[in-house]
């Protein structure tokens, strides 16, 4: 296990000078423009924790649902769920050094002259934001890490208890997720805005964390696969992997269409806001690539059946859904500090920071255990799927 | 899927039932002469609908005026009704569908039902706007068509338009998908029943049913494609019937969560109203063996994971109605919650979400009698739910000199039970006629789980004690085998051929291995089920049938859309609520509808067209493989090989009869 290693030399060096980049840029960006920097490092670290998060998601799913064909491929989620105390680290720093450049309601002057927001203290405030961002990360966490005693202390004793344990765990910890996705999506995102509310906002969230997770899990499978320290990805992993990302990608855009049609449709100028400064300035078309990349594009790569069966496909597929995922995290975060919408290098180049990170936090968990849960009473399904 | 399953996984199908037992549980119900419980409920529900239809027929010729409807309150019970049937309607397709295509084999027991249950619930649903209309005769004005009252088309941009055309589809594609999925089953009760009648109208359903193995082939395409239709069109029913709601700018109404609420709602109460009369008839059918405590068990949890999203939404929406700092909204819900019409809120709020908590326990998930309480409480409170978002969002508008109250009269109470009526007597007359379980579905999942089944698929019976025992057809035998065959004439490679019978899938599997290792060709399998793996050792490729809905799918789609963009912005452009004459998100729901209208129905087309299945084709004579048999149809080789080399090839992996032929010229 120790000889092997995610990605070649070459790669973990690329990864490195991608993170020194953006690492390069959030510094310059400090100096010249403190706000966008903040914004982006909040955009890189909000993709990555949505993948995260919902990789976490996806274990619970799995456990409560019972779903063979993910069996052999859990500690592939299980690894991810390792950059969660980073990305809670820096989440909270960006909150208690950039928070006043990114939320308006961090700003004691313009809380002064706004009845509303001076409405809304009771839950925008530090302190809630803190013991929320507190709460949610515990509740993760401590998901995570209890998820995975189970898993590994199951692969020493082979003990069915671990299975049922796990599958009492992931229903409670779905429920209260669901909980702390309404808080925190309320916290972290909506209130960059803190004029403008829709009651899907948690539900977007929660969409894009799944589709995020998706796509990542899929292509970090792949990965694996490939360098065969994950034995036995079977063309017919690729398939239900691929089903996946379209799944989520489907219920993504269609709670992307469901808010957009009705605020669209109604036209109530202080909802309308939202959308008009996305949609407009000479970064418009950002709106149109959001939807290609995230659901049109996979569906036309989808389209046919040869397509479905293949992992350069599917790579490509998850590739472009990362993007994607990349770009909706702008598209809610960026016009917060500017309208209409508008990118710069700082923007662009700082979520690069996080690569190396990510890929170092999953790495270090993955290779601490055995890559395939070998007593998962799961494991006979996920292991001799034959091809659909 | 592969055979091996998890020892955590607990069979689909009680004792030890063979393929025939499933054959005779079910189908023994159809067409006898019911009991008196059954006539002791049937006639009470069919006395109520004809309470129903009078009270209809009141308000058709007296009018609208007989409801308790006001200026204010323009919308009640006839709402609330629509909605609340609607939402019924979706558990059908929702086990269908979504749980198809999430490879959830449990749901083979309760689809058939279920769908029933959908197309009788949404019957009941379409009737309400209907007969809101206050003109029904006129019904017909909501067609887009060209007219003589000039260039007046229908408003796209109305999402009661929307309703129309997402519900005409909704029922049609998913009566083609319960029907596409009887079609095994009306077979083999074709094939079973002793009554003419009963033998002319099970043909003239089935279609000429063969249960050949390049028509399962080719209809488990079609029958994925259709899945993989009607799971978006489900979500997009109830999303369109939502913002019916949401498109306004009510407080209370327009809410951009509305859509997946409204569909998670409609699952709920669907579920539970499946739930509720699976727990009966179960027990009257005596069919406790297909429907286990398991698939009770599996429902129940669905129950309450619904519960808890409509919890959390009814949470966020109050949160929400605070955090805007909008005034009207936060009235509107606190004038839900503590109104005059609080005790309606509070009953939504115990029977949807307090209730069903205890599903939490295992005990009540496993005991009928303990979770028929949240059933019945789920259906009563997703009725208060539509009550209360429609009325107590009505009756206090923006203008207090307008706020009033609403009451409903006699009449609008006597609808409402009529239907309640209707949708019984459907069900009961359902449980009559046709199966209520999926028979040929069953017995695919049979061997699921069962303990020391589907390891023996290799052990050719290779005793040699027994001589095969070969039947040479006569003249009309070969006819029979040629009509199941779908030929006029033999081709010339299948000039001779044979026949052998199975008791199970391994023996026929076993059997298509060794005759194509001997380099014979199989010209065709007859099977009560689809079985896996056999396309593949037949030769056969993905079906391209797929494509063909694909493409009416395209056609579907950019008919939609220029029908919609052509009216509103060149033959009838009209500003409505100061959109753009072009406004693409807004014709998308239409388009979307038309798009799965068109690619479900020509998916079916080209099923029949490329299979030959017609309604009224004769049915072919292969003895028993639509309940029991499974039949091996083999094209002798000329000289190379004579029939006994085949048929002991054919007799050791284990055939119980083998019916040869000679010429088929």
């Amino acid at each position: 296990m120790d000889h092997s290693c995610l990605c070649s030399a070459r790669a973990r060096s690329v990864a490195i000078a991608l993170g020194i980049v953006g690492a390069g840029a959030f510094l310059v960006g400090l100096a010249t423009a403190p706000a966008r920097a903040w914004a982006g490092l909040l955009v890189g670290n909000y993709f990555v924790l949505s993948m995260v998060m919902g990789a976490a998601l996806f274990v619970a799913l799995n456990q409560v649902f019972g779903s063979g064909w993910a069996s052999m491929l859990k500690r592939v989620p299980e690894a991810m769920t390792a950059y969660l105390p980073i990305g809670g680290g820096i989440l909270l720093l960006t909150f208690l050094i950039g928070g006043p450049s990114l939320y308006p309601w961090m700003r004691p002057e313009v809380v002064a002259q706004n009845p509303h927001l001076q409405h809304k203290q009771a839950l925008l405030n530090p302190t809630a934001y803190i013991i929320a961002t507190l709460v949610a990360f515990g509740l993760w966490i401590g998901y995570a890490r209890l998820m995975r005693a189970r898993s590994t202390a199951q692969d020493r004793d082979g003990d069915i208890r671990h299975t049922y344990a796990s599958r009492r765990l992931s229903a409670g910890f779905l429920v209260l997720s669901g909980l702390a996705v309404v808080a925190v999506s309320f916290l972290w995102l909506m209130s960059l805005e803190p004029l403008w509310t829709s009651t899907m906002y948690p539900g977007y969230v929660y969409a894009s964390m799944l589709a995020a997770a998706a796509a990542g899990m899929a292509l970090l499978v792949l990965q694996l696969g490939q360098k065969g320290i994950l034995p036995g990805v079977s063309e017919t992993h690729v398939y239900e992997l691929g089903r996946l990302v379209a799944a989520t990608c489907t219920l993504w855009v269609y709670i992307w269409f469901s808010e957009y049609m009705l605020i669209y449709y109604t036209n109530i100028p202080e909802e309308a806001i939202h959308f008009a400064v996305r949609r407009t300035g000479p970064f418009a078309i950002l709106f149109i690539l959001n939807i290609v990349l995230n659901w049109v594009g996979p569906m036309l790569m989808f389209l046919t059946e040869r397509s479905r069966h293949s992992a350069d496909m599917l790579r490509r597929v998850c590739i472009m859904v990362l993007i994607g995922r990349l770009l909706d995290a702008a598209l809610l975060i960026l016009p917060a500090i500017e309208t209409p919408i508008r990118l710069t290098y700082v923007d662009v180049l700082t979520p690069l920071l996080f690569v190396p990170i990510f890929m170092s936090a999953f790495w270090n968990a993955f290779r601490r255990s055995n890559p395939v849960g070998e007593h998962d009473p799961y494991l006979v399904e996920g292991r001799g799927l034959a091809v659909h | 899927m592969s055979d091996a399953v998890s020892p955590l996984r607990e069979p689909l199908v009680a004792g030890n039932k063979t393929h025939s037992d499933v054959t005779v549980d079910i189908a023994r119900h159809v067409g006898v002469r019911p009991s008196w419980a059954w006539w002791a409920v049937f006639l009470p529900a069919v006395a109520l609908t004809g309470v129903g239809f009078l009270a209809i027929a009141q308000t058709v010729t007296q009018g609208i005026g007989t409801w308790g409807l006001n200026r204010t309150v323009g919308w009640g019970f006839d709402i609330t009704n629509f909605v609340f049937w609607i939402g019924i309607g979706h558990a059908g397709t929702l086990i269908s569908a979504v749980l198809f295509l999430f490879r959830q084999r449990w749901r083979t027991s309760i689809n058939r039902a279920a769908e029933a249950m959908t197309i009788f619930a949404v019957m009941c649903a379409a009737l309400f706007p209907l007969i809101h209309m206050g003109r029904p005769w006129y019904f017909y004005w909501i067609l887009p068509y060209p007219n003589n009252r000039g260039t007046l088309w229908v408003n796209f941009r109305s999402p009661l338009l929307w309703d129309f055309v997402a519900i005409s589809t909704y029922f049609t594609i998913s009566l083609t998908f319960w029907y596409i999925g009887m079609i095994p089953d009306l077979a083999t009760l074709r094939d079973r029943t002793k009554s003419k009648l009963g033998k002319a109208i099970f043909g003239a359903l089935a279609n000429g049913w063969s249960g050949s193995a390049r028509v399962w082939h080719r209809y488990e395409t079609i029958y994925a494609l259709l899945a993989l239709l009607a799971t978006p069109l489900v979500v997009s029913v109830h999303s369109i019937v939502s913002s019916d709601f949401a498109t306004s700018v009510i407080p209370g109404w327009h809410a951009t969560i509305f859509p997946p609420y409204f569909v998670c709602g409609a699952i709920y109460g669907g579920f539970a109203m499946v739930l509720g009369l699976m727990l009966v008839t179960r027990r009257v059918m005596k069919l406790e063996a297909y429907i286990t405590t398991q698939h009770l068990n599996w429902m129940c949890k669905i129950l309450l994971l619904a519960s808890i999203i409509m919890g959390g939404s009814y949470g966020i929406e109050f949160l929400s109605a605070w955090y805007s700092g909008n005034k009207y909204e936060l009235f509107t819900f606190m004038n839900r919650a503590l109104g005059p019409y609080g005790w309606s809120y509070w009953t939504m709020l115990s029977c949807n979400v307090l209730i069903p908590q205890m599903l939490w326990f295992s005990k009540v998930r496993r005991t009928p009698l303990l979770m028929a309480i949240p059933c019945l409480s789920v259906t009563v409170g997703m009725w208060f739910e539509r009550f209360v978002i429609i009325v107590t969002s009505l009756h206090r508008d923006y203008l207090p000199s307008s706020w009033t109250m609403y009451f409903p009269t006699m009449i609008e109470i006597e609808i409402l039970a009529g239907m309640f009526g209707l949708f019984l007597s459907l069900f009961l007359l359902f449980t009559r006629v046709l199966p209520v379980i999926a028979i040929a579905e069953i017995k695919g999942v049979l061997n699921y789980a069962r303990p020391g089944k589907g390891e023996h698929a290799d052990d050719g019976h290779d005793d040699g004690t027994e001589t095969p025992r070969a039947v040479y057809t006569s003249p009309a035998g070969r006819r029979c085998l040629l009509s199941a065959l779908r030929l006029k004439k033999a081709p010339p490679a299948m000039q001779r051929y044979c026949i052998a019978y199975y008791p199970d899938e391994h023996g026929l599997l076993s059997a298509a291995r060794a005759i194509r290792n001997h380099g014979l060709r199989i010209i065709d399998c007859f099977t009560p089920y689809p079985v896996h793996g056999l396309p593949r050792m037949m030769g056969l490729g993905t079906s391209r049938l797929v494509w063909i809905g694909a493409w009416a799918g395209a056609l579907g789609l950019a008919g939609g859309l220029v029908l919609q963009v052509w009216t509103s912005n060149y033959d009838w452009p009209v500003r409505v609520g100061g959109q753009p004459f072009n406004s693409w998100p807004i014709f998308l729901p239409v388009t979307f509808e038309l798009t799965v209208l068109l690619a479900g129905l020509m998916g079916v087309g080209a099923l029949f067209a490329s299979t030959g299945m017609w309604p009224g084709n004769k049915p072919p004579k292969l003895v028993g493989v639509t309940d029991d048999q499974f039949a091996l149809a083999v094209a002798l080789p000329d000289a190379s090989m004579d029939e006994t080399t085949v048929t002991a090839i054919l007799h050791r992996a284990g055939a119980t009869e083998i019916v040869g032929g000679d010429t088929l010229r």
